[in-house]
């Protein structure tokens, strides 16, 4: 809309100002994005030649021209700008104006976008945990439900970056043409893993050590000539009796939400979702563009930034640890040493230094 | 009187209106599309928060519509970003938009030398946010023979050993691998033929995909095929 105010004009102006009041202009308004939007003209103009809307996108400036004779311009807002109408009044040519203004829709994800649960993790490669190396064995994985891919956002930006999202053309109105998003699936479906090498179903091996043997053959029932056949799991459990349940408590709270401290994966990635920056739902909000590729490619991008924030916070083993102590530090099992041909009860670290 | 002041009136929209937008449409230099870039994503968390900060994806969006030499040096400007800039997030978003002007086409991903950059940046930097971004990135790359061989050095790279990652760069470099169709599987083959990767758990992932002889689910997961 246009106004002047006599009080500050000069005499030029004071005749423009009569002008202006008597046109009253354009009224367009603000309304949420995807919205229908009116931009009206008063009735006094009695002929329309054409409208325009000028606005910006991520990927640079638009312009949409109308040719209707219409005294309103209608359609969903996607974008804000400056609404023109090339009108004629009294013969004469005039351009008038409003701004659009187009806020945003309250979009935001929240705890409800995220599971987890607990063993329902992928295995997405073990391996036998033995020494050395032992580092590099993950006794378990936090991982999508559905697959092994790396990142945290469902569904996965790798392999279909459009499914996360719809988007729509605006059929209509000052932003006919423009491409946005309609909606957005954006969650993190997450469950954690253990490696079953460490569990009952670990794979066993025939024992060849004195000490291992003796210590397995009684509590096994075995005879003295029978070959000692067992897992870490076995061994650990029986031969020893050595208590696995810490550790296994220990691998779920590590891959889950830690021991009280912020120190699982899953609660550093739920920390790190949580912050207005890294919530993918208004990130994209607002994303228009000229064509269905440029916002594609805009919204990947965005939520490929946002993805890799939530990953980075959430898979850091520096801030990960400390979920098997005993007696304040890192709590120990027996494990199968290769060098030695035997079982080594050894402390728990990760190669950082850090307890597991 | 009226007349003339009608037309002047007339003639002040369109000057106002040409004028505005002449201004915004002044390109301004690649170094400053760039400083903007990060100051928008210091301030908003992205690029796309402040209309400055969208030059830098307006030039690799429209490239076309921009000189070659000015492109280029907004990818060199974020090539740097990339490995000086202090904010995390400013340096992944610099590697996925120099990243992202090489998925739309073969021709801008071999014109503007993408996986040279990628394979450049990977280098100069041991940040792992950095690291792991452009080879998510190179999944993604329309010149997928070159991302290929990039990827192969990243997965068989036997520094990266003894990595306590939850998910090693290795890992990464396998999963990205699979995104490059026939040029990937046929390195992902090789790796796997050649016992080429060091990393234990990137080397149980590729053991595991080859099972299924590298053909994935929509998923991810490997085909039961």
């Amino acid at each position: 809309m246009l106004s002047r105010t006599a009080s500050t004009l000069t005499n030029n102006d004071l005749i423009i100002d009569v002008t202006v009041n008597v046109l009253e202009g354009i009224n367009c308004g603000t309304v949420q994005r995807a919205a229908v939007v009116s931009c009206s003209l008063v009735p006094t103009v009695q002929n329309v030649v054409a409208w325009r809307f000028d606005g910006f996108t991520p990927a640079g400036p638009v312009a949409v021209v109308d040719s209707t004779a219409a005294t309103n311009w209608t359609g969903p807002a996607v974008v804000r700008g400056l609404v023109s109408a090339e009108v004629v009044i009294n013969g004469m040519a005039l351009t008038l104006s409003d701004s659009l203004v187009v806020s945003n829709r309250p979009w935001s994800w929240d705890s409800t976008s995220w599971t987890f649960a607990q063993g329902a993790g992928q295995n997405c490669g073990g391996g036998k945990f033995v020494l050395p190396n032992t580092a590099n064995v993950p006794l378990g994985r936090n991982t999508r439900t559905v697959s092994c891919e790396t990142g945290s956002i469902d569904p996965s930006l790798f392999t279909n970056v459009t499914a996360g999202f719809d988007a729509a053309e605006v059929p209509n109105g000052p932003n006919q043409g423009l491409w946005y998003v309609l909606d957005t699936h954006y969650r993190m479906d997450r469950g954690s893993w253990m490696n079953p090498e460490v569990t009952s179903a670990g794979t066993p091996d025939t024992l060849t050590a004195g000490p291992d043997r003796s210590a397995c053959r009684g509590r096994l029932g075995l005879g003295p000539q029978d070959p000692v056949v067992v897992n870490f799991f076995t061994y650990n459990e029986i031969c020893r009796s050595f208590s696995l349940a810490p550790l296994h408590a220990a691998i779920w709270a590590h891959e889950g939400f830690g021991t009280g401290t912020s120190n699982g994966h899953e609660i550093r990635r739920r920390i790190a979702a949580s912050l207005q920056a890294n919530d993918p739902r208004r990130a994209v909000e607002g994303l228009v563009a000229a064509d269905t590729t440029t916002l594609r490619q805009i919204v990947a991008n965005t939520v490929f930034i946002v993805d890799s924030s939530i990953s980075s916070f959430s898979t850091d083993h520096s801030f990960v640890y400390n979920n098997y102590l005993v007696g304040g530090t890192c709590g120990s099992a027996w494990v199968f040493h290769t060098s030695n041909s035997r079982y080594l009860k050894v402390q728990l670290f990760q190669s950082n230094g850090l307890c597991i | 009187m009226e007349t003339p002041n009608r037309l002047a009136l007339t003639t002040f929209l369109l000057a106002c209106c040409v004028r505005s937008l002449s201004a915004q449409e002044a390109t301004p230099t690649p170094s400053d599309a760039v400083r903007w870039f990060a100051e928008s994503i210091r301030t908003t968390g992205a690029p796309t928060g402040d209309p400055k900060g969208q030059w830098v994806i307006r030039f690799v969006v429209h490239s076309e519509q921009f000189d070659r030499a000015t492109v280029s040096a907004v990818l060199d400007g974020l090539e740097q970003l990339a490995v000086t800039d202090s904010n995390e997030r400013v340096r992944v978003a610099a590697v996925t938009w120099l990243a992202s002007i090489g998925e739309s086409s073969l021709e801008n991903a071999q014109g503007f030398g993408v996986v040279p950059r990628l394979r450049a940046l990977y280098r100069r930097t041991v940040i792992r946010s950095v690291r792991t971004a452009v080879v998510g990135k190179l999944g993604m790359q329309a010149d997928s023979r070159e991302a290929a061989l990039m990827l192969e050095s990243v997965a068989s790279d036997t520094t990266q050993a003894m990595s306590n990652e939850e998910w090693p760069l290795a890992y990464h470099a396998v999963e990205a691998l699979l995104l490059l169709g026939d040029d990937g599987r046929t390195t992902l083959r090789r790796l796997s033929q050649a016992k080429a990767i060091a990393n234990p758990v990137a080397r149980a992932r590729l053991e595991q995909l080859s099972r299924s002889n590298f053909m994935v689910k929509q998923s991810g997961l490997p085909s039961t095929q």
